[in-house]
């Protein structure tokens, strides 16, 4: 029989993709079949996801009320920048403009630059910056308190 | 028309295919259940048509997905490791002639494999599980998966290929001194 190497090819190369299919059906299906809530899900999809860093500080506490981020600490000096307490990821599937809004004690600002005190910042999608405490005030050696919010 | 290996190919390569969802899917369901995690299941996940679960909180996602991992993980080993030990123990060109005297006398030769067959199989287990050590590798960068699991797949896989080596250059050997 003579051979059609045009058909030949074809069938082959179909061949080959059938294989490929199979070989990746099963790690298609394990990345697809689970989602975290809070990323994937729409019903309790959070703008930003913010995470904890005080654990690194001595004598600081953090505390949340809905989505006011409470941070209690203890100055060594009466101007002191702790660096890095929180982190801020954006899970959304698009770039988010985030604001820091701070009251009390301290101020907030995104970065660990105390000469550069970003309060609005934008990020891309999966994205992670860290926020930074920033105090001036007179009062040091004794607990004092600095809350959070972040605006969209 | 097709070539005769990808047709075998093929043909070796849906059952791991299935067996590898399967365990994925009961990890997933026996972790549920045993941690009686928080769980949503919707609609139109994949290909618009199976569901997805979304678990209601990163930790139960993480545990959820390592546990399920481990299982692919240990069915995609399983695989390898049968089709290995046929291939020391129970291949057609080298087996034991004790081993295959016992074999025909219990009516167990159907046990014995043929290179043809045995280094398909071995190929398509190996490549799952080499992909699974991937899919682990890709999972533990994004944080999901613990490291420990994925550098264990790595080491598991690395020496299955290895005795697996074994086996290929001992029956090129057997066929260099029978020509």
């Amino acid at each position: 029989m003579k051979q059609n190497y045009p058909l030949t090819a074809a069938l082959n190369f179909g061949a080959v993709l059938i294989l490929m299919t199979i070989l990746t059906a099963p790690f298609y299906f394990a990345t697809s079949f689970t989602k975290p809530a809070n990323i994937a899900g729409a019903k309790t999809q959070n703008p930003y996801i913010i995470i904890s860093n005080v654990a690194n500080f001595p004598q600081m506490q953090l505390t949340q009320t809905g989505s006011l981020y409470t941070i209690t600490f203890v100055k060594v000096a009466q101007s002191q920048v702790f660096t890095g307490v929180l982190t801020i990821t954006n899970p959304t599937k698009s770039a988010t403009t985030y604001e820091l809004v701070s009251t009390g004690d301290g101020m907030f600002f995104f970065g660990e630059d105390p000469g550069n005190q970003l309060t609005r910042i934008t990020l891309p999608t999966g994205a992670s910056v860290p926020i930074s405490l920033f105090s001036n005030t007179k009062t040091y050696n004794s607990p004092q308190e600095a809350s959070l919010s972040v605006e969209i | 028309m097709v070539t005769k290996s990808l047709t075998k190919l093929i043909d070796e390569a849906i059952i791991p295919a299935f067996a590898l969802i399967v365990a994925k899917s009961l990890g997933l369901f026996l972790v549920i259940a045993v941690f009686k995690l928080d769980f949503v299941i919707e609609q139109g996940g994949i290909f618009k048509i199976l569901p997805v679960i979304h678990f209601q909180d990163p930790q139960s996602y993480i545990m959820a997905e390592n546990y399920s991992n481990l299982a692919m993980l240990f069915v995609a080993s399983f695989g390898t490791i049968f089709v290995i030990m046929r291939a020391h123990f129970l291949h057609r060109s080298h087996i034991h002639p004790a081993v295959h005297a016992k074999l025909v006398s219990l009516n167990l030769e159907s046990l014995i494999a043929s290179s043809y067959n045995l280094y398909h199989q071995g190929v398509i287990w190996l490549t799952y599980l080499w992909l699974v050590v991937g899919f682990l590798i890709i999972s533990s960068v994004f944080g999901v998966t613990f490291p420990q699991i994925t550098v264990i797949a790595f080491i598991i896989a690395a020496n299955f290929s290895w005795i697996f080596a074994i086996d290929i250059q001992r029956e090129i050997e057997i066929n260099r001194n029978s020509v």
